[in-house]
């Protein structure tokens, strides 16, 4: 249900799950990453995670009458005015209008220790896996010295057809996990948990009545004549956002209701420019294991600069996050500095660098209380203060 | 009990229909919390402003737009946006069966079960014919303004659907270029395939538990009643140096385990 996610994202309304609230949308833009370490046996092997998706397809801003992005404030109807994310607690409601209030450290503290292992116990045929547990998928890149290793169970995995399964908590959820290969690359399969899936008798489907061989007969000779040996590729296509997309190319072609906005000075907003997810897990792939370059950082931070006008490419494929050329230039140059955490309320432009991640993390060590509630602006914000 | 249908349709098989009502299979197990002030714990608001202005801007007043560059937009109206809408349908056209092999499982996104809307004999041949057969159907349908794309399998003696992504949101292996290097050692590749053997078992998705949420569900009912929960403990685990020496130690390990 790939619109519902921008819809979700764009009425946040105070309930929002207990996983870190935008958190699926920023790992689907590519702009931020996840690391752990993957033991298999007594092996260790240090990953990075990627989106193997790229959410929805088209993306619109809101914008205001006159043009400039809206942004979105917390606002206390008591106390009528706006309220900074470091005033805001998270409340479960218990009954109506009454909460028990949980504080971000609390929450924290019930992540198991290890929550960046990733520790395959278990291995099965990845063809015994129902699809209906498949929900979200992400590829997993060496890193650290793990070249090695990483192959070695990439390969595995595929020869084997096996998948190893695992928890781990990434940021406020818990995730169940199926590890496997495709072309020699190691994917993590985020799978439901079995309470999150409703059977047969959940849902009160009827018993099977007794069927006449005859009519089964029909539909088998229905699903001969028309069993094809391949997909179409355009059928798997979203026409809805193709439409979209052409009516967008063709306005910008022509120039019209085409806008530039004014913005405050400090606008660092929290939206996605595009990022190529598919240009950084391929440079993550390849230098993974020799500690540098392509991580995912890099590439946002690439993005943070002003898109250059003339770039061509841009012109025939407006956004649709497929412009190579444009995308490659922006991870060179910015090699692996911001792995390194330096101490804390540095400059706001070093700052600005980070994933929300990591800013995340580094809020997390200073103890900036809120900070679940924040967006990259405000963690940013509250990471300055503090140092 | 049973589940309240979310959209009542017709499958279109070649000539034939079958009437079916469309259900979720997945629930919903997330802890939803409520953004409090601080100070007096009532639920927070969000509202729209004009960063420029810091003016409130209602929603009939936004505009939609697409950010073509960095801060360069351009903008749909109502109009256009309607017009990349898909036309109303109550059907779900199965266009093509396959083999189940061709849908990665990278394309799953979510589950429904279809039941029968009268017509009961139908709907379950159709299941058994499908799973006879060992075949999906690939199937289109627009449901609530939105077109979808989804895989329609036998599930026991029922029929279920699976709506997929969409081949641009999917990033396939094979555009992809696997980490390279010197050739793996064949001693210890056959290690690996022990030890994967080793700790090779059934999928039993009930032996794995959401801990996280329950221990937040823990949590909110030992505030409700004024207690606190006891801290847990920590196991360090050694890291790995030699490849081969891990993969031996831990098949031994395995093998112990296995053996007691």
């Amino acid at each position: 249900m790939a619109t519902s996610k921008r819809a979700r994202r764009g009425q946040r309304n105070g309930s929002h799950r207990s996983g870190g609230d935008d958190r699926p949308d920023d790992m689907a833009q590519g702009r931020a990453f996840w690391s752990g370490t993957i033991s298999f046996g007594l092996v260790s092997i240090p990953v990075e995670l990627f989106p193997a998706t790229r959410s929805s397809t088209v993306h619109f801003r809101m914008l205001s009458p006159d043009g400039t992005p809206v942004r979105r404030r917390y606002y206390c109807p008591e106390h009528n005015q706006d309220v900074e994310a470091d005033e805001i607690v998270r409340g479960y409601e218990i009954a109506k209008g009454e909460y028990v209030v949980l504080h971000d450290e609390e929450l924290e503290s019930l992540e198991p220790q290890k929550s960046r292992d990733i520790d395959l116990r278990l291995f099965v045929n990845v063809a015994e896996i129902p699809p209906t547990y498949f929900e979200r998928a992400y590829y997993l890149a060496p890193a650290g010295n793990s070249n090695k290793a990483y192959r070695l169970l990439a390969e595995v995995m595929q020869q084997t057809g096996k998948a190893g399964i695992a928890t781990f908590v990434m940021r406020d959820k818990e995730y169940l996990v199926a590890i496997l290969a495709e072309n020699h690359i190691l994917r993590a399969e985020a799978l439901r948990f079995y309470d999150e899936l409703r059977t047969p008798e959940d849902v009160g489907l009827p018993p099977k009545p007794r069927v006449d061989r005859d009519r089964v007969a029909k539909f088998e000779r229905i699903i001969r004549k028309h069993t094809a040996d391949k997909l179409d590729p355009d059928e798997m296509l979203d026409e809805q956002s193709r439409r979209l997309m052409d009516i967008v190319e063709q306005k910008y072609e022509a120039q019209q209701d085409v806008v530039r906005p004014e913005l405050p000075e400090e606008d660092e907003d929290d939206e996605p420019s595009t990022v190529n997810l598919l240009e950084v897990i391929r440079r993550s792939l390849q230098s993974g294991g020799s500690k540098s370059g392509g991580s995912l950082s890099s590439g946002r931070s690439g993005t943070k600069g002003r898109t250059p006008k003339s770039a061509p490419a841009d012109k025939a494929a407006p956004g649709r996050a497929t412009t190579k050329g444009r995308d490659a230039r922006q991870g060179r140059g910015k090699p692996q500095a911001e792995h390194d955490e330096g101490p804390p309320g540095r400059s706001v432009a070093a700052l600005g660098s980070k994933t929300k991640d990591e800013l995340y993390e580094r809020a997390r060590s200073l103890d900036i209380a809120g900070r679940s509630g924040m967006s990259k602006d405000q963690l940013i914000e509250a990471i300055r203060r503090h140092g | 009990m049973g589940a309240r249908a979310i959209w009542k349709a017709e499958l279109h098989l070649g000539e034939e229909t079958v009437p079916v009502k469309l259900y979720s299979a997945a629930q919903d197990r997330n802890i939803h919390f409520k953004l409090l002030h601080e100070v007096d714990h009532v639920p927070i608001q969000q509202r729209r402003v004009n960063p420029l202005t810091d003016e409130t801007v209602p929603y009939e007043a936004t505009r939609r737009a697409y950010e073509v560059q960095r801060d360069l937009f351009v903008v749909l109206d109502e109009g256009e946006l309607a017009s990349a809408q898909p036309e109303p349908s109550r059907a779900i056209t199965v266009t093509r069966f396959v083999d189940p092999s061709l849908i990665n499982h990278q394309w799953y996104e979510r589950p429904y079960y279809l039941g029968p809307d009268g017509h009961e004999e139908d709907y379950f041949a159709l299941a058994e014919a499908l799973a006879t057969q060992g075949r999906e159907g690939v199937a289109r349908w627009t449901m609530r303004g939105k077109g979808y794309v989804g895989a329609l399998r036998a599930e026991g003696p029922y029929l279920m659907l699976i709506a997929l992504r969409s081949a641009d949101e999917i990033i396939p292996a094979a555009e992809l270029e696997p980490p390279s290097g010197r050739a793996l050692a064949k001693e210890e590749l056959k290690l690996a395939e022990q030890l994967v053997e080793a700790l090779s078992g059934e999928f039993r998705p009930e032996d794995f538990r959401d801990e996280y949420r329950h221990r937040v569900q823990e949590l909110i009912e030992a505030k409700q009643e004024g207690k606190s929960l006891p801290a847990r403990t920590y196991e360090p685990q050694p890291a790995s140096d030699s490849l081969s020496a891990s993969l031996k130690a831990s098949l031994k390990k395995a093998g112990l385990k296995r053996a007691g």
